[in-house]
């Protein structure tokens, strides 16, 4: 079974921007056979197959800031995270992982990305 | 207590990842922020925690849901916390039969641009997030910005202020400061018990743009730090002369803050420091 990362929904927000970019790395780029996402606002219209899912996989929640939407709404629908990253506490970890805007991300914020796929792997014990 | 809100336009996008048509409803929220001054975007998450900020955004703002798919879960959540103007627009239902990603998202600008210049902005009031003390402000605005200034306070050039409670006093960074910063994502603060010169940096707050000192603007010993920032540093941008104060010093001599600017005084300088930052006419 695929794991599940879940992004917050910052939109407009550069550390939303990052976190959604490093889900998307898992999801959709080369790991994509071991990671996979689902739409977070399904898990507050309480969609079945998605709380199933949420429920039965291991689920890496990436947080923009200290609200914490992702983590609280896979904890909502009782599922517990295998791990919760906060964004800018990875930032404050490589203060020149800085992202730039939320339209461009920039280099910055590529290498934030990374670094927050890096610590999913590492802790999925699965690299390539 | 009854602040005025300029009503803004609240962007509510569903941020469907693993769904083509979140991704369109996310690029339409940024290109509609581009294009309208009085637009923020909103967090689904946000809203469901009914967190505070986002719901004074979302009652006092002329609301545009942007649904990716047919659950509409952008428009339910809206509708669910109470708004019945929504305007809805839904990519299945606009665009289904576009094929292109970018001609997609510039359909669904121009529809949301069309629907969005015939609202008229105006002003309403409304009532504000209760604060731990009664805050009146004076009010200017500049550029896309309001610039608020509370009064009763005294405030330093480096733009950080100081309360005076009676007894011990706080100090915090200005409206200004915030907005020049823009989101706050950490905050180091010094101990308890530190004994500090005015004009001293002690701790520093980092930005999305930028990290800056913390430059105390009387001496004093520090007798409590903001513990709350920690973990809520966004404080500093959401309640900047309340919530989001960063310390409270017993102070050396109280007679310093003669040397600081009153608020109107200090209206005076913000406006021409924001000026030259932007680098645009005040109005």
């Amino acid at each position: 079974m695929k794991k599940v990362v879940i992004p917050c929904s910052g939109i407009g927000k550069a550390f939303g921007a990052v976190a959604r970019e490093a889900t998307y790395l898992l999801s959709d780029g080369e790991y994509n056979d071991m990671f996979t996402t689902i739409c977070l606002p399904l898990l507050m219209t309480d969609d079945k197959e998605s709380k199933r899912i949420v429920m039965e996989s291991d689920v890496y929640t990436i947080d923009g800031c200290p609200k914490k939407c992702a983590s609280v709404l896979v904890k909502h629908v009782g599922g517990t995270p295998a791990m919760e990253i906060m964004t800018p506490k990875v930032l404050a970890e490589n203060k020149e992982h800085k992202p730039e805007t939320v339209l461009d991300i920039g280099s910055g914020g590529r290498l934030l990305a990374d670094d927050i796929v890096n610590l999913i792997l590492k802790h999925g014990g699965s690299t390539k | 207590m009854r602040c005025n809100f300029v009503v803004r336009t609240y962007i509510l996008p569903c941020a469907g990842y693993d769904r083509p048509g979140g991704r369109v409803t996310r690029a339409v929220a940024e290109k509609l922020l581009e294009e309208f001054d009085d637009a923020v975007i909103g967090s689904m998450g946000a809203l469901f925690k009914e967190r505070p900020g986002e719901m004074r955004d979302y009652r006092t703002s002329n609301v545009i849901c942007l649904d990716g798919c047919g659950i509409k879960c952008s428009s339910e959540l809206a509708l669910d916390r109470g708004r019945n103007d929504l305007t809805v627009l839904s990519v299945p239902d606009l665009v289904g039969s576009v094929e292109e990603f970018e001609e997609k998202v510039k359909q669904m600008v121009d529809v949301a641009t069309s629907e969005l210049n015939k609202r008229t902005q105006r002003t309403s009031s409304t009532v504000s997030e209760k604060p731990s003390r009664e805050i009146e402000y004076l009010e200017e605005k500049f550029d896309k910005f309001t610039l608020r200034v509370a009064k009763g306070l005294k405030y330093s050039d480096n733009d950080f202020w100081v309360w005076d409670d009676g007894n011990h006093v706080r100090i915090g960074a200005s409206d200004l400061l915030q907005q020049m910063i823009s989101d706050v994502y950490f905050v180091d603060l010094v101990e308890p018990g530190t004994h500090v010169d005015m004009f001293d940096d002690v701790g520093a707050m980092e930005s999305t743009k930028i990290m800056i000192e913390i430059i105390v603007p009387l001496s004093g010993t520090i007798v409590e730090s903001n513990r709350a920032l920690e973990d809520s540093p966004e404080l500093i941008n959401e309640s900047p002369y309340d919530r989001g104060w960063l310390y409270r010093i017993e102070p050396d001599d109280i007679d310093e803050l003669e040397l600081l600017r009153n608020a109107s005084d200090y209206m005076v300088y913000a406006l021409a420091k924001a000026k030259e930052e932007i680098g645009k006419k005040v109005e």
